[in-house]
């Protein structure tokens, strides 16, 4: 059962379903010890996590990748509605657990909605970028760059 | 040790966000939007803003810091370039980051399956 994704200029949506109960679909997403089974880039590990499952409250993690680079993110949980619905905002931190602002930072919202067979779950991430950033994620400003850039960067590798 | 190494270079989220920061500006980006039809003196990229050449050298050292352009020092009539992969890393990002969603879905699902089955021996896999 694959995902399906729609995307926008500044949102992304994914839909897919699952033979488990919302519940369990829910706690997938909630507890440190199910994240850490399922959470992570392809081919990293998941080095850390600290998780406080309240409204305000924070779920830090640390991944670490096949090249041993570190990367730390955290979730600030908005909305929690056990098995129906959970809204955080995501974001990258530095080393010291600082948000890094230049960074943009997503808007999730996950519903888990009973079906017959299992959970429908879809996740709704909104771009929420500070608002001088706004520009470069839109699908305006993208295409006819990355174009010029193909041409660009073939001409740079021909001429060196 | 490979944790050393890691700590002395700029982590992959540091440059992108220098990226992003360095794109945040319309003067720059028209700047860059410029080089990547053509190589530019620094007098070339200036002739379009109201901007004095301090002001316009300012926006070029953001852009320069953030690897996003290369140029030759101290020299006003020796041309800037764009560096094409700096700014495609930043314009894959949001292809990156649905990559990742799409590639934990498909974790989760394992895992679910894993999970249930070890709890309830008899259910079918689906």
């Amino acid at each position: 059962m694959a995902t399906t994704t729609v995307q926008t200029d500044r949102t992304l949506t994914f839909t897919r379903e699952f033979n488990a109960p919302p519940q369990l679909v829910f706690d997938a997403f909630t507890q440190p010890q199910h994240l850490s089974r399922w959470w992570m880039p392809a081919g990293c590990e998941m080095l850390g996590q600290q998780l406080e499952l309240k409204l305000g409250g924070e779920w830090h993690y640390t991944v670490k990748t096949p090249a041993a680079d570190i990367h730390r993110a955290k979730a600030v949980y908005r909305e929690i509605d056990r098995p129906r619905r959970l809204v955080f905002d995501d974001m990258f931190v530095s080393d010291k657990g600082e948000v890094i602002n230049n960074m943009p930072q997503k808007h999730v919202t996950i519903t888990f909605e009973p079906t017959s067979s299992g959970t429908k779950l879809t996740v709704h991430v909104v771009m929420s970028t500070p608002a001088q950033l706004t520009k470069l994620v839109s699908m305006q400003f993208v295409p006819g760059f990355t174009q010029a850039l193909s041409q660009l960067e073939a001409l740079l590798n021909e001429v060196q | 040790m490979l944790i050393n190494q890691t700590v002395k270079y700029e982590t992959p989220a540091d440059q992108l966000s220098q990226v992003f920061m360095a794109l945040a500006d319309p003067t720059r980006r028209a700047m860059l939007d410029h080089l990547s039809r053509q190589e530019a003196t620094v007098n070339e990229l200036a002739k379009p803003f109201a901007l004095s050449l301090p002001a316009i050298s300012r926006h070029l050292k953001v852009l320069e810091r953030a690897r996003l352009i290369s140029r030759r020092r101290n020299a006003q009539w020796r041309p800037c370039r764009i560096e094409a992969g700096t700014l495609k890393e930043a314009v894959d990002w949001m292809q990156q980051y649905r990559d990742l969603w799409e590639n934990n879905l498909e974790n989760l699902s394992t895992y679910l399956t894993e999970l249930q089955a070890q709890t309830n021996p008899k259910q079918e896999d689906n």
